[in-house]
């Protein structure tokens, strides 16, 4: 997390994720929730029912997938971007969606959550993420293949060729997903990027990464399918001009090549670093690139005029008083997105000016406090109770083992 | 360096060109010129200076890369010579490399390897996502003075300590020095696990690593976290 005081980064809690999920469930332009980051004080009890924060024994290392997706179950009523860490692990998470869903059937009718599955490139398939793919399939669990070529790295330097591996990995993976459960849910996803080739890193904002994410999201459509990518995001460590200028125009180019599904918003230092002042910056230039795709409209149902606007000529004239016409109240909060006191547009004189990292903080605090927890019921609570302590011994029994098997390889010495 | 074949030496290396470097490594061998003048005044000086134009961004991966290929290329012709006469370079450590456990990302770890090996290091490397346990027996087996554990994600960071506390456990530590590296890796977490060393890309690493090889001294634990 970008700590918003200090400007300093430092390992996530659960009171991040808990903010995150805050902001992200007031705001209209985000369609889903992502158990976006690992909680590192994660933390249970047997007082689930009543308490979020609570005293109680760490949660094992091997859990954290679970953990995040109960705390994003239990403060959102959005639809859930997840993803498993291991094989073993999708299971709890599953039945903790279920038991919000209130059975499997219901789950599978209408699943909440999509999970990323990701392949290894160059053109693998990982134990891990194959059983995840066959595991999803039969649950009726919507899976997001995200395949993460990069280019000159893992992948062919020419940008084509990064395409082409993508479409190879993300094709092995539906072939593996369609035959454990035909027609099963799959979206054609994806987190391409550049190497760079200075750090080996992969420059989230670089320009021929979004180049990537829009002709992989292409060769998805000529298919058929439903398509996600990774933009909005930037490398700078700090909310400043560069991560406003990456993540803006990523979001305009998704939009533009009509990605069904992005993630990346709020996300800084390549996909590192979480900021919240982020995530509401983002979601102007989320909310402009929705405006953008939606284009010029004529005589559409929002913008019900006609072309050349020769009505409104013949009322006003040469008075210049458009502002008095009854279309122009009609129509201006279609025509025009109306950006929230982030973006600054204030006439000069409302002096001092503030920078956007303060405006966003402000921002960030009036949301918090505008968002009201959904309730769940006490049996759905029960549920998602007994599902994270039988995961927890699963896990701990687990790690127990693991360290027997040190203790027979010092005692073999 | 005046020596036309040392700076025809030097300049293979900087180019990348492993072709070069070993055709030039014949014609040293032909002339009778000693194997080990050839790679200190000629091929080294070379790949010191591609890590220094990396390090100001003057070169970039694949432009190293293909010089420390060039750099293996080079030894690889010279070393029956070396060996003949006695004079083998001898390896500066030797450093036991993977990704943490449940980490099966690799690339930093790769360039790591490389760069380190041509810069005189013997590299046993187990590859990815390395139990604790697989690191200790491999350090064991080969007697290393250097463990290497590389994370990218957050979530497999945990196994770089892990690692630290196998080696503690087994009692190798402060002989064996471990160091860790990563996209998600800062200074600050090498400290609070306790290892060795950090460093932020593969030619600091190489700088680390040959620092903690004059720093091994098992009686001085001091300095254990002295590059931390």
């Amino acid at each position: 997390m970008l700590d918003p005081e200090t400007l300093e980064a430092r390992p996530s809690e659960t009171r991040d994720l808990v903010r995150i999920v805050q902001v992200t469930e007031t705001l209209p332009q985000f369609a889903a929730q992502s158990t976006a980051v690992v909680c590192s004080d994660a933390l249970l009890s047997n007082s689930l029912l009543y308490n979020d924060a609570c005293n109680g024994k760490h949660a094992p290392g091997a859990i954290a997938d679970l953990y995040r997706l109960l705390v994003v179950l239990q403060h959102s009523d959005k639809p859930v971007v997840t993803g498993s860490f291991s094989a073993a692990g999708l299971e709890g998470m599953i039945d903790l969606l279920a038991a919000d869903s209130g059975s499997p059937d219901r789950l599978r009718q209408q699943p909440r959550a999509v999970f990323d599955v990701c392949p290894s490139p160059p053109l693998n398939w990982s134990e891990f993420g194959s059983h995840n793919l066959i595991d999803l399939a039969r649950a009726g669990v919507p899976a997001e293949i995200v395949s993460m070529p990069l280019a000159g790295g893992t992948a062919p330097v020419t940008l084509a060729g990064s395409v082409t591996q993508h479409a190879a990995e993300v094709l092995a993976g539906i072939t593996l997903h369609q035959l454990a459960a035909p027609g099963a849910p799959i979206v054609w996803g994806g987190a391409p990027a550049i190497f760079d080739m200075r750090t080996g890193g992969a420059p989230m904002g670089a320009v021929e990464t979004a180049m990537l994410n829009m002709a992989c999201a292409e060769v998805g459509k000529h298919l058929g399918l439903p398509t996600h990518g990774y933009l909005v995001a930037t490398d700078s460590k700090l909310v400043d001009a560069q991560a406003g200028a990456e993540s803006a125009r990523s979001a305009m180019l998704g939009a533009l090549a009509g990605i069904n599904m992005i993630s990346g918003a709020g996300m800084l230092e390549s996909l590192a670093r979480f900021s919240v002042e982020k995530l509401v910056i983002d979601a102007e230039s989320i909310a402009s690139a929705y405006r953008l795709a939606r284009g010029i409209e004529i005589g559409s149902d929002k913008v019900p005029s006609e072309t050349l606007a020769t009505a409104m000529f013949a009322q006003i004239g040469l008075s210049g008083e458009f502002l008095k016409l009854k279309e122009t109240r009609a129509l201006f909060r279609q025509e025009q997105h109306l950006p929230s006191p982030v973006i600054d547009r204030s006439a000069r004189g409302s002096e001092p000016a503030s920078d956007v990292l303060t405006r966003a903080r402000t921002r960030v605090d009036e949301l918090v406090s505008k968002y009201r927890k959904p309730s769940l019921s006490e049996d759905v609570l029960r549920k998602f109770q007994a599902i994270v302590d039988r995961e927890a011994d699963r896990a701990a029994v687990e790690e127990a083992e693991s360290g027997k098997n040190v203790g027979v390889a010092q005692a073999t010495k | 360096m005046s020596d036309p074949l040392f700076e025809a030496m030097r300049q293979s290396i900087i180019d990348g060109a492993p072709d070069k470097a070993v055709e030039l490594a014949q014609q040293a061998l032909a002339q009778g010129l000693d194997p080990l003048q050839a790679v200190n005044l000629g091929f080294a000086v070379g790949i010191t200076f591609a890590g220094e134009q990396f390090g100001c961004g003057e070169m970039f991966l694949p432009d190293l890369l293909a010089s420390a290929e060039a750099m293996q290329a080079a030894i690889k012709t010279l070393e029956p010579e070396m060996l003949k006469r006695g004079s083998e370079r001898k390896a500066l450590g030797k450093i036991v490399l993977g990704t943490a456990r449940g980490d099966i990302h690799d690339i930093g770890k790769n360039l790591v390897a490389t760069i380190l090996s041509a810069g005189g290091f013997q590299i046993f490397d187990l590859g990815t996502s390395v139990t604790p346990e697989q690191f200790v027996a491999k350090a064991k087996e080969v007697d290393a003075d250097i463990v290497g554990v590389s994370a990218l994600l957050t979530t497999t960071m945990a196994g770089q300590k892990a690692v630290i506390e196998a080696l503690d456990r087994n009692g190798l530590r402060p002989r064996v020095k471990a160091i860790i590296g990563g996209a998600a890796v800062t200074s600050k977490w090498a400290a609070e696990i306790g290892a060795d060393g950090y460093s932020r890309n593969a030619i600091d690493a190489l700088e680390l690593a040959k620092n903690l090889m004059g720093k091994v001294d098992s009686k001085d634990m001091n300095k254990r976290t002295a590059l931390a």
